[in-house]
């Protein structure tokens, strides 16, 4: 028997109008009916004295309040309506150091662009099917990052330390003459 | 690394009590239980919205090209370029395409983030590499070439690929 997904109330917030009615659409499809959609962090913040999500899925690029921003705001705001609530974060940034500060944010489950109704699903039963404990260090709240095998962890222990971004990006330079031709060549064969 | 074996474990270790684990109610699950994997008539279903919108986002995907194409020419023209918003429709247009089975322009699309994410200036083989992108984009978009694409679309990305690494050096 499937879940009865009709009464989880959704926060989707996404900035993209075409992007945010897809997802809609498709969590209406998947039965989720009591979807309620934002273009950004604030909105959804504002909505909380109305509209107490169970499950937020959101974008990462958004203004004034991004999606981590919004975790973080779950995660650790005074006025947060439930610290535990599971954050799905959306994104087409999908670089190991772009991963690892969405899950120091303190989210759930990452869903890579592009979506497709397999992965959106495949996500949202993660949440239901495999909930991770909530684990509370120095510089950490959220769920435990450790996925795998939790309980028996063991890797370097990372938990009493500072969580620091990773590697950032280079700055350019030139491109290739050649290389551009090729590829303007290639076209003509597609 | 075998992981279940703690006397092997050397690694340097927390304090006691610098974290703490806190087991929470699967709310979720008392929401929605009892139940277990997925249901494939609401996934179909899901799929089957994505199909219904993919003649409109069709429609719409040439125009957005089209669009973005004309705003580089602009800002080619006046000298004045806004890679952040370059960026920002590409990224937008990228995330979208795959969704709709357009995993070529996807593709592209991430080349040509790629190759905008460090430009800090825009020299004249910059703005060609630029082109390049758009150009393979249109044509893309134009041929209406879904998924993949054939053996060639390959051998495009991988020419889009050095044209971004040697941007960098």
């Amino acid at each position: 028997m499937a879940y009865n997904l009709t009464n989880l109330q959704v926060q989707l917030i996404e900035d993209n109008r075409n992007m945010r009615a897809l997802v809609k659409a498709m969590l209406n499809a998947l039965g989720m009916n009591s979807v309620r959609d934002y273009s950004n962090g604030q909105q959804a913040i504002d909505a909380h004295e109305v509209f107490v999500p169970d499950l937020i899925i959101t974008d990462w690029m958004m203004e004034p309040v991004d999606g981590l921003e919004y975790t973080k705001f779950i995660r650790s705001n005074v006025d947060s309506p439930d610290i535990f609530i599971p954050v799905i974060l959306m994104t087409g940034h999908t670089e190991k150091w772009r991963i690892m500060t969405a899950r120091d944010a303190g989210v759930n489950e990452l869903l890579a662009k592009p979506i497709t109704a397999t992965t959106l699903y495949s996500r949202i039963l993660a949440i239901i099917e495999k909930p991770r404990p909530f684990v509370r260090t120095k510089s950490f709240f959220g769920p435990c990052r450790r996925r795998v095998n939790w309980k028996d962890y063991m890797g370097p222990e990372r938990r009493a330390d500072a969580d620091g971004p990773a590697a950032m990006m280079g700055l350019g330079g030139k491109s290739g003459r050649s290389d551009v031709d090729d590829v303007e060549r290639l076209l003509e064969n597609l | 690394m075998p992981r279940a074996v703690p006397q092997q474990n050397n690694a340097p270790r927390g304090e006691p009590g610098d974290y703490e684990e806190i087991p929470i109610p699967n709310k979720l699950l008392a929401k929605v239980g009892p139940g277990y994997g997925s249901d494939p008539v609401a996934l179909q279903q899901a799929e089957a919205v994505v199909e219904k919108l993919k003649v409109a986002y069709e429609l719409r995907l040439e125009k957005e090209v089209q669009d973005l194409t004309l705003s580089f020419q602009k800002m080619k023209n006046t000298g004045e370029y806004d890679l952040d918003l370059l960026h920002d429709v590409v990224h937008e247009i990228r995330g979208e395409a795959g969704t709709f089975g357009y995993d070529l322009v996807s593709n592209i699309g991430k080349s040509l983030c790629e190759l905008l994410s460090p430009m800090g200036g825009v020299s004249s083989d910059d703005s060609r590499a630029i082109e390049t992108h758009l150009k393979a984009m249109q044509t893309v978009v134009a041929q209406k070439v879904k998924g993949a694409g054939p053996k060639v679309a390959k051998e495009i990305l991988e020419g889009l690929a050095k044209i971004v690494e040697k941007s960098r050096d």
